[in-house]
């Protein structure tokens, strides 16, 4: 049985008399409780613009979308609070309240007038930092905790509205890559635990495809398709909704490679194995150089030969030593062209 | 788990509690900070009863307040009719631009808002500057020797009306306008705009009618008496009610504007009623004492570094007693006690207030905590 239910929709804005801005058109979505879904797709096709519809802060411009049942849209803002928790981009800045204050404002659809917290309340506020690893940070103030930390409040906030449905808008966007993926592993056992639906937006295509039990691929035309990551993938629906000029989805390795045939790029030979070549022919590729093969048929213009330490350089018929890859580059770059 | 909220706070001194139970420690401040400014408040508040021109002992004040008769009886009318509206007018006045100030810094989230950013003050003077200085002189000099029949209560009806209609304004906009930041703007131009007004009336005015202008600028709380006492007493009451009503979807503000709404706040209502109650407080204050300044920028700075905390179920009580003490101090400053000499309140309340603010942000280094930038 699923949570959340879309058909029909359409979303995007409206732009007063003028026709308006679709960037989704007639899209039937579900998401089912216990559910990661990763929302990816290329800046400005509407993933953030999809959230908010789908958070209630904008209406649909055509179809429906119904939450446990109920119209999302016609819902009571207090109530759907209670059902809907909201995490967006943005560092939240709140002034000197400490991180269980921050988590305590989760509990707002759930109080009354006077905003009291009753002894229930704070049995949520300790299960969701609980639940988000972050017990431990409750008595430091919001302002003094790392971005990562931070974002685990903003979680447990959400959490503390006891939702049955997550949507956060990149949550990992301004972390580091060791803390996005500890954030998506935390989505993920939360979907699991809590029980409850989590919808992400998400520019890290790599940690999507490893975290998400399914994907929401919106390639910017309009179209969203949903589907299984790996599918999407074999499907080449991935490399299609990705692709721009000189950016190239692999398949095989699973991300993204830069397809930027330097013209008039000059040949280098690369002699060498293992991790040091590797980065070197990486290097080089950077620097606009095409690799081949030391040995081949013709001799190259110019030639490295990766060494126990360091490297060697050959230009024409002079050799030379460089101890970094840096140096090799700007040894290149000067070298005469015949 | 059992974690009576009535439960007395001095529990948490028993010893080893501080450590185990945040919550309880924190709670034990509140209530330290809260006594301790109403302490100060009631303590500051018989000190004003007693100082001023001459200087009365506490227990002929006590004997005149109840009724008992004080042994002279010129004290008991200084007490009764002089010193104890003043005080009154400067306990509420001072809770009510404490409040108004901290309402707009948290919908504005800036620290320069105040309670008169909205342009009510530059609205009052409008209407204050019209019935000076627009009425030929005739009534204007009445009012500037304070001895015309219902004078000031005029004077506060014509401040009231310019307040109200530039209020008026600001809230027909803020029900279009989506932008919190639009609506601040707004506010500056509208206030530029009175303020251009004022200067063109005072530019053809004779030099009186500047004076008695000058006069109420410089913002006093000498001049309510129990009559004047008693139509604003009932207006800040109400102000600061329904100010202590806001605690909730103030605090649920303090994110912003996205995640409030993401909680379930009707955010326009919410504006609506925040600044409605500003302009109650600000407003009413400014008909009846003048534009009396800093006060309102100044106390939810001092009351957020004393409480460490930008929680407004804290923050509301603390900013009105802190506000009325600081509204008493300065009173009792600009009386200069055993002399027959009246400073300019608002000179007195900078002049005294803003080292005071200086040292404490200096200090405390969290200004860039409470408003980042």
């Amino acid at each position: 049985m699923s949570l959340l239910q879309a058909s029909g929709l359409a979303v995007g804005y409206r732009r007063g008399r003028r026709t308006p801005l679709t960037l989704v058109t007639d899209a039937d979505l579900s998401l089912a409780a216990g559910e990661l879904v990763c929302l990816i797709g290329p800046n400005g096709a509407g993933k953030s613009t999809l959230l908010r519809t789908l958070a209630g802060l904008q209406g649909p411009l055509a179809g429906s979308v119904t939450l446990a049942g109920a119209d999302l849209h016609a819902m009571d803002p207090r109530e759907r609070a209670r059902s809907l928790a909201t995490v967006w981009t943005d560092p939240v800045e709140v002034g000197l309240l400490v991180a269980r204050e921050l988590v305590a404002l989760g509990r707002h659809p759930h109080t009354g007038w006077s905003g009291r917290l009753r002894a229930e309340d704070e049995t949520a506020i300790d299960a969701a930092l609980a639940a988000v690893d972050a017990t431990q940070l409750a008595w430091r103030p919001v302002d003094r905790l790392s971005d990562g930390q931070r974002q685990k409040i903003n979680i447990a906030r959400a959490l503390a509205q006891e939702p049955l449905l997550l949507l956060l808008d990149e949550p990992t966007a301004w972390l580091d890559l060791a803390r996005r993926a500890e954030i998506m592993a935390l989505l993920q056992r939360l979907a699991r635990e809590q029980g409850c639906a989590v919808l992400l937006s998400s520019h890290d295509l790599e940690l999507a495809l490893r975290h998400a039990d399914r994907l929401w691929l919106m390639s910017g035309d309009g179209n969203l398709r949903a589907g299984a990551p790996e599918d999407l993938a074999l499907r080449g629906e991935l490399s299609a909704a990705f692709r721009s000029a000189g950016l190239h989805y692999d398949p095989l390795e699973g991300k993204f490679v830069s397809l930027q045939p330097r013209p008039g790029g000059r040949e280098v030979a690369l002699q060498g194995a293992g991790v040091a070549a590797s980065w070197t022919r990486r290097a080089l590729e950077r620097g606009g150089y095409r690799v081949c093969e030391s040995g081949g048929r013709r001799e190259a213009e110019a030639e490295v030969k990766v060494l126990p330490r360091g490297w060697e350089l050959r230009v024409g018929s002079s050799w030379q030593r460089c101890e970094s890859l840096e140096s090799l580059l700007s040894a290149l770059a000067v070298a005469p062209v015949d | 788990m059992n974690r009576a909220l009535w439960r007395w706070p001095g529990a948490a001194l028993l010893p080893g509690r501080q450590q185990s139970d945040p919550l309880q420690w924190r709670r034990l401040r509140r209530w330290l900070l809260q006594g301790g400014l109403l302490c100060l408040v009631l303590s500051l508040f018989l000190l004003s009863l007693m100082l001023g021109s001459v200087t009365i002992p506490p227990g002929e004040v006590l004997r005149a307040l109840s009724g008992a008769g004080a042994s002279e009886n010129a004290w008991e009318s200084i007490v009764l009719l002089i010193r104890l509206p003043k005080a009154l007018t400067a306990t509420l006045a001072g809770a009510a631009l404490g409040v108004s100030g901290l309402l707009m810094q948290t919908l504005f989230r800036n620290p320069l808002a105040g309670p008169y950013v909205l342009g009510i003050s530059s609205g009052a003077s409008l209407g204050v500057a019209l019935v000076l200085l627009g009425t030929g002189g005739t009534l204007g000099l009445t009012l500037l020797t304070g001895l015309g029949p219902g004078g000031s209560l005029a004077l506060a009806g014509a401040a009231m009306g310019g307040a109200a209609l530039v209020l008026a304004l600001v809230l027909l906009v803020a029900r279009a306008v989506g932008s919190n930041m639009t609506l601040l703007v707004l506010g500056v131009m509208l206030g530029s705009l009175t303020s251009a007004l004022v200067s063109m009336l005072l530019y053809f005015s004779v030099p009186e009618q500047i004076q008695a202008y000058v006069n109420w600028s410089f913002g006093s709380f000498g001049t309510v008496s129990w009559r004047e006492l008693r139509v604003m007493a009932p207006l800040l009451l109400a102000g600061l009610t329904l100010a202590a009503l806001l605690a909730k979807p103030l605090d649920a503000l303090l994110p912003g504007e996205a995640l409030a709404q993401g909680l379930g706040l009707n955010v326009r209502r919410a504006r609506l009623q925040i600044m409605l109650a500003t302009a109650v407080l600000a407003g009413t204050v400014t008909a009846f004492c003048g534009p009396v300044g800093f006060l309102g920028i100044a106390v939810p700075h001092l009351c957020r570094s004393l409480a460490g905390t930008s929680g407004h179920r804290t923050l509301l009580p603390a900013c009105m007693l802190g506000g009325a003490a600081l509204a008493l101090v300065a009173a009792l400053v600009a009386e200069l006690p055993g002399s027959n000499l009246v400073l300019p309140l608002n000179a007195v309340m900078a002049l005294l207030g803003a080292p005071v603010v200086i040292h404490v942000l200096l200090r405390r280094r969290n200004l860039r905590r409470v408003f980042a930038s």
